[in-house]
């Protein structure tokens, strides 16, 4: 009795061992399509006999799946050659950084990224902002201009120094491992902006009726549209994958840095002395390619006619000293008070509008956060473009709500440094509604200007303080309380 | 699996075999158990199951003493109740024929065994006060690192924070504006006690340096100063050890510990680095022609 008692707890409690370690297997991750991609109807391509769905066929042909990825020599993509090396064995195999990349996305990104990078893992729905989608192909905190696409270095800058004010961590002591992470960050987001600038090309080849469901099937249309259709998509699959592999590329190319505009073109400058060429300039931001290059004399203060190597007149500069153009003591490495002062006034001005958004106050409740804004035409609802969002407030081009920044707080998503906050006001956020003022302020100092106002406010709000420049400008008046008027 | 651990297993089951057929089960369960842990503890180090190697802090060497006395008293007492209870249990174990007889204990005993322990607890709370009231106290600290706190640590899920004070300036309780950033990577200077002021910015997170033996919660809302010297030249892990949140296990930094010298450099390295502006001959370069390295006092 006794005896099968204790036998008996044995077998149960390693029943129970067995029964918590579990036998079920993880399911196989796999690249989820975009909710666009999945209206379409399946169309036959080419001489196919079934019909599948273009834009999914295209991207399993060119991209593969996370378990077997396929390295598409046309991207500006550093795949990994096998390498002879015997230190690290595992890069003998023919595209080991992209695998490895992977590897390392799965263990440290995934889980907020989402497997096909659309900001969409399992932890995406508790964090505020939310992760980045990769698949537009926009980032918000990057060095290039405009629109282009963040270089290498951009991308290890965020990883690095993570982003504060947001759940992005820093993952600098990754250090060697961060190379293929950036990588597999590039190919996931230029396999999600081909899936969706596919979808804009069939909607232009097909229209808008054929992808909704239960419109007309493309497969059992008449022979000739069917040509029409298979001319239309080859020259679509042509065109979208140069067009990326071009914007890719770009992105690491020196131009396309954003660095501060050495000199300023006036055009009603006077000739004051004969210029002596020395030194080079940079105009309006663009640098000239080489046989251009223009040389002046480093003299402060006055106006240089500019002639290229040529001896093409090319316009005139004003030499500003350093102080004047960027604002700063240079004794003290402060900004001067009449850089304040200007920057003061360009935040409040009609021009310019910091306040409309960052606020009367800087704490980024600007009257623009009170607005119903418009969906746009580059937003994943894309179909919904022109109708009204039902929050109040900004949003991005994820559709996220959005909120201007708080200026007073001192933090700083794209980076500290002056060169980085230059960058946002001589370009605007990619993605979100901050503008940039580089075509609106052509002159250098301006721009630092308002650098040296904004590194200022957290730390000195007296700034904010005195008449307002403009007079149509007026904050609201204070809410007056009736029961104190009373 | 090693082929030692099947052995062990395949040993440890026989002798429990054996004990039941013997009716000598439970004896044979409770030495088995006492010891595999005696084993298992002696056997640990070389598995690197035991603490990260010796203590890289003089602080870190005397929590390392007092851990190793309390577990040789803790030792002895494990095998001396042990010794007793297996003895119990041959001696006394159930016999045919033999009726039970009824104690209703021993007063003096009982007196015993309750001073003893007492007696041995208000020893370890007596003898280790000094430690914890130089690892805790404020007051009690380098009277130079405490007023020149090194850096002040945010934590924060699931990163460590770090500002510095611009070179030459005092840490100040407010950001500045020449203050210097960075996340994960902390550097101080070796070989003297400095200071961080630990801070949260979200939940409970804790400041562990497993190799100096430091470790000290960090709370919301509180500003805690943290103590410790380094007693190497090179990088040591900074890990949370509070469960913060589902990234806890990612929340890692690095601590380094160089030369004076080198440690100045650093902070003006980054210096430079932060008041990049692109220009060429601007901030960068003005802080640079500052940042003249002044001879500072030392105590």
């Amino acid at each position: 009795m006794n005896r099968s008692r204790q036998f008996f707890g044995t077998v149960a409690v390693l029943v129970g061992v067995a029964l918590c370690g579990g036998c079920a297997k993880s399911p196989e991750p796999k690249f989820v399509l975009a909710k666009s991609t999945e209206e379409i109807v399946p169309v036959r391509i080419g001489d196919e006999k079934t019909a599948v769905n273009p834009v999914e066929a295209a991207l399993h042909e060119n991209f593969g799946t996370p378990n077997s990825l396929v390295a598409w020599e046309l991207f500006p993509l550093d795949y990994g050659k096998a390498e002879d090396d015997l230190d690290h064995p595992e890069r003998g195999t023919e595209g080991w950084k992209l695998l490895h990349g992977r590897n390392l996305y799965m263990q440290h990104c995934v889980h907020c990224h989402g497997t096909s990078g659309d900001g969409a893992g399992p932890t995406a729905k508790f964090l505020n902002p939310r992760p980045r989608d990769y698949r537009l192909g926009k980032f918000k905190f990057k060095s290039t201009a405009g629109a282009i696409r963040p270089s290498r270095e951009d991308l290890r800058t965020t990883l690095e120094h993570g982003i504060p004010g947001t759940s992005m961590p820093s993952f600098v002591l990754l250090k060697d491992d961060l190379e293929p992470i950036i990588e597999y960050v590039r190919f996931l987001s230029m396999r999600g902006e081909y899936e969706f600038r596919l979808y804009k090309g069939i909607q232009g080849i097909l229209g808008r009726k054929v992808l909704a469901k239960g419109g007309s099937v493309p497969a059992e249309a008449p022979e000739e549209a069917r040509a029409e259709f298979n001319d239309g998509w080859k020259d679509t699959l042509e065109q979208v994958s140069t067009d990326l592999a071009e914007a890719w590329t770009t992105a690491d190319a020196p131009e396309s840095i954003i660095n501060p505009r050495e000199a300023t073109i006036l055009d009603d400058a006077k000739v004051l002395a004969d210029p002596k060429p020395r030194g080079s300039v940079k105009f309006s931001g663009e640098t000239l390619p080489a046989d251009r290059r223009v040389k002046l004399d480093h003299k402060e203060g006055q106006y240089w006619a500019v002639k290229s190597l040529k001896d093409e007149e090319l316009g005139f500069v004003h030499h500003e000293s350093l102080e004047a153009r960027t604002g700063i003591d240079p004794k003290t490495g402060k900004p001067t008070e009449k850089s304040l002062k200007r920057g003061r006034e360009l935040y409040y001005s009609q021009a310019v509008a910091c306040f409309k958004c960052h606020g009367y106050g800087g704490r980024g409740d600007g009257p623009s956060t009170e607005d119903f804004w418009e969906v746009g035409n580059d937003s994943p609802l894309f179909q919904y473009a022109g109708q009204k969002y039902e929050v109040r407030g900004l949003h991005d081009d994820w559709d996220n709500h959005l909120e201007p920044r708080n200026l007073i707080r001192g933090v700083y998503r794209g980076g500290r440094r002056p060169i980085d906050l230059y960058r946002k006001v001589f370009a605007g956020i990619n993605g979100a509604k901050m503008p940039g003022f580089s075509t609106s302020l052509t002159n250098d100092s301006d721009l630092w200007d308002l650098v040296n106002f904004v590194t200022t406010l957290p730390y000195d709000q007296s700034i904010l303080q005195g008449p307002l420049p403009d007079p149509s400008v007026q904050p609201p008046a204070a809410p007056v309380n009736p029961q104190a008027s009373n | 699996m090693s082929p030692w651990l099947i052995i062990l297993s395949l040993g440890s089951a026989a002798v429990l075999l054996a004990g039941a057929l013997t009716k000598k089960f439970w004896p044979a369960f409770f030495g088995l158990s006492a010891v595999a842990t005696v084993g298992i503890s002696v056997l640990a180090p070389s598995y690197r199951w035991w603490l990260p190697g010796g203590a890289q802090s003089p602080m870190g060497t005397e929590i390392d003493d007092l851990f190793y006395m309390i577990l040789i008293i803790t030792t002895v007492t494990y095998i001396a109740v042990h010794v007793v209870l297996i003895t119990a249990l041959i001696k006394f174990s159930g016999k045919p024929g033999v009726k039970a007889s009824f104690s209703h204990g021993s007063h003096a005993l009982e007196v015993v065994w309750t001073i003893v322990p007492a007696a041995i607890l208000l020893f370890i709370s007596l003898y280790q006060i000094d430690v914890w009231m130089r690892f805790r106290n404020f007051a009690t600290f380098n009277r130079h690192s405490r007023e020149n706190p090194v850096a002040e640590v945010t934590a924060r899920q699931f990163e460590w924070r770090i500002r510095y004070p611009a070179p030459g300036k005092k840490l100040m309780q407010k950001p500045q504006p020449d203050d210097l950033y960075t996340v994960n990577d902390l550097h101080v200077p070796f070989g003297e006690p400095v200071v961080i002021q630990l801070r949260s910015e979200d939940v409970l997170h804790s400041f562990f340096l497993p190799h100096l033996r430091i470790k000290q919660d960090a709370v919301p809302g509180a500003i805690i100063p943290v103590q410790f010297q380094a007693n190497f030249e090179g990088e040591q892990e900074l890990v949370c050890a509070e469960l913060c949140g589902w990234g806890h296990y990612k929340m890692r930094g690095q601590l380094t510990a160089q030369r004076k010298s080198e440690f100045d450099k650093y902070l003006r390295d980054l210096q430079a680095r932060q008041s990049d502006d692109g220009v060429s001959g601007g901030r960068a370069a003005a802080v640079v022609t500052q940042a003249t390295p002044k001879a500072e006092n030392h105590p």
